[in-house]
């Protein structure tokens, strides 16, 4: 059998590791997120440094000298950072010295706005792009104004030049003594005047790095806060549950014999109070099931041992006294095997229509002939008590298990005979295919209503009377409710009528 | 001995009261327990033998109410009902013994008889007075180890003035546990057995006990 706290644990601890792999991974995919956006960030900044190779644009002369202060570039070789530049025809235009032997595919280009993406160079290395396009720069008309006059301090080595738009025109060598300088021609037809489709990169080494021991990091704390909620959650589960051992320890107490007992709570306790309501509930529910029992057991005790007493005693004087056995103590112990012979029958009866061994077979019964037949049976005991059978009996067929109707009609009719006082009426009425028998009662109440159908209920406590065992009402109604047929018994003015509604 | 019985099955009524009587007891049946309860309050029984389930009144209600009223009859309750709780229930509420139906005809008998006894402070069977020996359970009187022949009604009246020796024993107390309610009080069945019992003493030798009548009083038996 599965414990209670195995099973809770079962479903919480799942619960919490998965509660934990949503928030790792959340807090995982934001660290992601926040890198990725610096990069894209940083790429962003690259862009705005990349040399376009074409003498019209002149910001770009400083990145494009070849001078030993190259590592001062963005884009130096052994730098994170990389940039090829396309032209529509898909010829490279330029590329960054960091890329080596490198090339970045054409993936994304082409497309009016910038995006984003990742690659992998040959070695295996990710790499993060920004793809985005630009549109040549205005055609540089020439001009014979002087180009522009600078002053280099004499350790110069490396400077940008703003050069201001309206004299875009490369500067001859001599301007920059020291630095190798190219030489760009001073022929715009020669230049490409084209869009360019540039991609610019960064190696995502160190951030896969960072976020591979971050991946390492959250394993770690989720196996250590695994274990950890572990102990803590079996720990709250064990004290926790102490109320339910209790509860347990209590009903294990509950005997047969102790069912009056019922289990008391502290307040504090408020979600075991609706288990202990329902404990005490069912406790009630068999106390009572326990008293019908016992006073079913006592009630047939009665109505058996009282009989075989009888035969008993009748023939003991039979054999000791013979002159004292006569016809009448015949007649006695004849009446009294048959008082058993008809207990046990309606016990056999009920048990049967209670086990659907009974008979059930549905046909056609027409209820005035059955009630015919019956009545006719009944009218020697009628006669002896001077009752008077008042009948309305329109013809009715109902589908039914005619040995459910025989024994539902037969013991509403006796019991009506049995007990209706001498010389009143009796009515027997089937109308919409219910059936109604009507008697006087004078000693019933409106408290016995509900008890005449338990098994041997009788008003008279004393059982005295030897015909009936109190087991002909209860037929009725196991035989009604195998039937789905509703009783509705009603007591007005002493007169008792209990319908049938077939 | 005079037996009260109230039980409201009627063949088993009428077996245990021809039992009864055929063991010489008288017998006095109802079937209701309030006349149960009147018969119990009016006449000295020796012995009772109530039904727990009866029509008016219960048995148990009949021995509270005859508890209540300190009346010291010895009560069997024959009854159908066989748990521990309702013997239990019926022993604590006053009653002497208790019998569950169906029952041997021979254990109701001894049982009764141990009752009667117990009326009279008697534990055994055998009573004594002088050469006199009566053992009740063989309904045998024996005077110096001879016989005495008697019928039912003079051994019953016998045992009961040995049960009552050096008392003074009333008419109506001999009539009340000899005879029946069918007896009637002017008839002079009780005249009749005393002198056929003396006549049966007087002849049966030296040492027998002997009736003495007070008048006014009624009757003594001595040795």
């Amino acid at each position: 059998m599965t414990r209670l706290s195995s099973r809770l644990l079962a479903i919480i601890l799942p619960v919490l590791g998965l509660v934990w792999l949503i928030s790792s991974g959340a807090l995982y995919w934001y660290a992601r997120h926040s890198l990725y956006e610096r990069i894209d960030a940083e790429l962003r900044v690259a862009a705005t440094k990349l040399p376009l190779h074409s003498p019209l644009t002149p910001p770009d002369l400083a990145l494009r000298t070849d001078s030993p202060d190259e590592e001062q570039t963005p884009f130096f070789v052994g730098s994170e950072l990389f940039f090829q530049i396309w032209k529509e025809n898909g010829q490279t235009l330029e590329r960054s010295h960091s890329l080596l032997g490198e090339e970045l595919q054409k993936r994304g280009l082409f497309e009016e706005s910038p995006n984003f993406g990742e690659q992998t160079f040959s070695d295996g290395r990710k790499i993060r792009t920004l793809t985005t396009l630009r549109k040549p720069p205005p055609t540089i008309q020439d001009d014979t104004r002087p180009f522009l006059t600078v002053d280099f301090p004499a350790n110069a080595r490396n400077m940008t030049i703003t050069i201001p738009a309206d004299r875009r025109k490369p500067p001859p060598p001599a301007v920059f003594p020291g630095f190798k300088t190219h030489i760009f021609p001073t022929n715009t037809e020669k230049l490409y005047q084209g869009n360019r489709h540039v991609i610019i990169a960064k190696d995502l080494s160190s951030v896969e790095q960072t976020l591979s021991n971050f991946r390492v990091g959250i394993a770690a704390s989720t196996l250590i806060g695994l274990l950890a909620a572990t102990l803590a959650v079996r720990f709250a589960v064990k004290k926790g549950l102490n109320p339910i051992s209790t509860l347990a320890h209590k009903v294990s107490l509950i005997e047969s014999q102790s069912l009056d007992r019922r289990i008391s709570l502290p307040k504090t306790l408020e979600e075991l109070e609706p288990i202990a309501l329902g404990i005490n509930e069912l406790l009630e529910r068999l106390e009572s099931a326990f008293e019908r029992e016992r006073q079913f057991g006592s009630d047939l005790a009665h109505e058996i041992r009282t009989p075989t007493a009888e035969i008993r005693a009748l023939a003991e004087v039979g054999l000791t006294w013979p002159e004292q056995f006569g016809p009448a103590e015949i007649r006695s112990i004849h009446d009294s095997s048959r008082r058993i012979e008809g207990t046990t029958q309606a016990l056999l009866d009920l048990t049967r229509i209670d086990s659907k061994a009974f008979p059930l077979q549905t046909a056609q019964v027409n209820l005035a002939q059955t009630t015919s037949e019956i009545l006719e049976a009944f009218s020697n005991q009628a006669r002896q008590k001077d009752l008077i059978l008042l009948t309305e009996l329109p013809s009715t067929e109902i589908s039914a298990p005619q040995s459910l109707v025989v024994i539902i009609i037969q013991n509403l009719i006796g019991n009506a005979i049995a007990y209706a006082p001498p010389k009143t009426k009796i009515s027997i009425v089937i109308r919409n295919s219910a059936f109604i028998v009507t008697n006087e009662a004078p000693k019933l109440s409106p408290e016995d209503l509900p008890l005449m159908f338990e098994r041997f209920w009788r008003k008279d406590t004393s059982r005295t009377s030897p015909d009936h065992a109190g087991l002909g009402l209860r037929l009725v109604k196991v035989a009604a409710a195998q039937m789905h047929a509703q009783i509705t018994p009603t007591l007005k003015d002493g007169t008792l009528a209990i319908e049938i509604q077939f | 001995m005079r037996i009260l019985l109230v039980e409201d099955s009627l063949p088993l009524a009428k077996a245990v009261t021809i039992a009864l009587q055929k063991n010489g007891y008288a017998v006095d049946h109802c079937a209701d327990g309030l006349d149960g309860l009147t018969m119990a309050q009016q006449t000295s029984y020796d012995a009772a033998v109530i039904d727990i389930m009866l029509p008016s009144l219960s048995g148990l209600e009949i021995l509270e109410k005859l508890r209540t009223q300190e009346n010291p009859l010895r009560i069997l309750l024959l009854t159908a009902k066989d748990t521990i709780q309702d013997r239990v229930h019926g022993l604590s509420q006053g009653a002497d013994d208790y019998l569950i139906k169906p029952f041997a005809l021979d254990e109701l008998l001894a049982r009764i008889a141990v009752l009667c006894r117990r009326a009279y402070n008697q534990s055994s069977p055998v009573l004594s007075l002088g050469s006199l020996e009566i053992d009740t359970s063989k309904k045998l009187a024996e005077i110096n180890g001879k016989n005495l022949n008697l019928r039912t009604r003079e051994f019953n009246l016998l045992e009961y003035l040995t049960l009552r020796k050096n008392s003074v024993v009333s008419r109506r107390e001999i009539e009340e546990h000899i005879y029946d309610e069918l007896v009637t009080p002017m008839s002079n069945v009780v005249d009749t057995a005393i002198y056929t019992l003396r006549k049966a003493l007087s002849s049966s030798g030296e040492g027998a006990p002997k009736i003495q009548t007070r008048r006014g009083q009624g009757y003594l038996l001595v040795e």
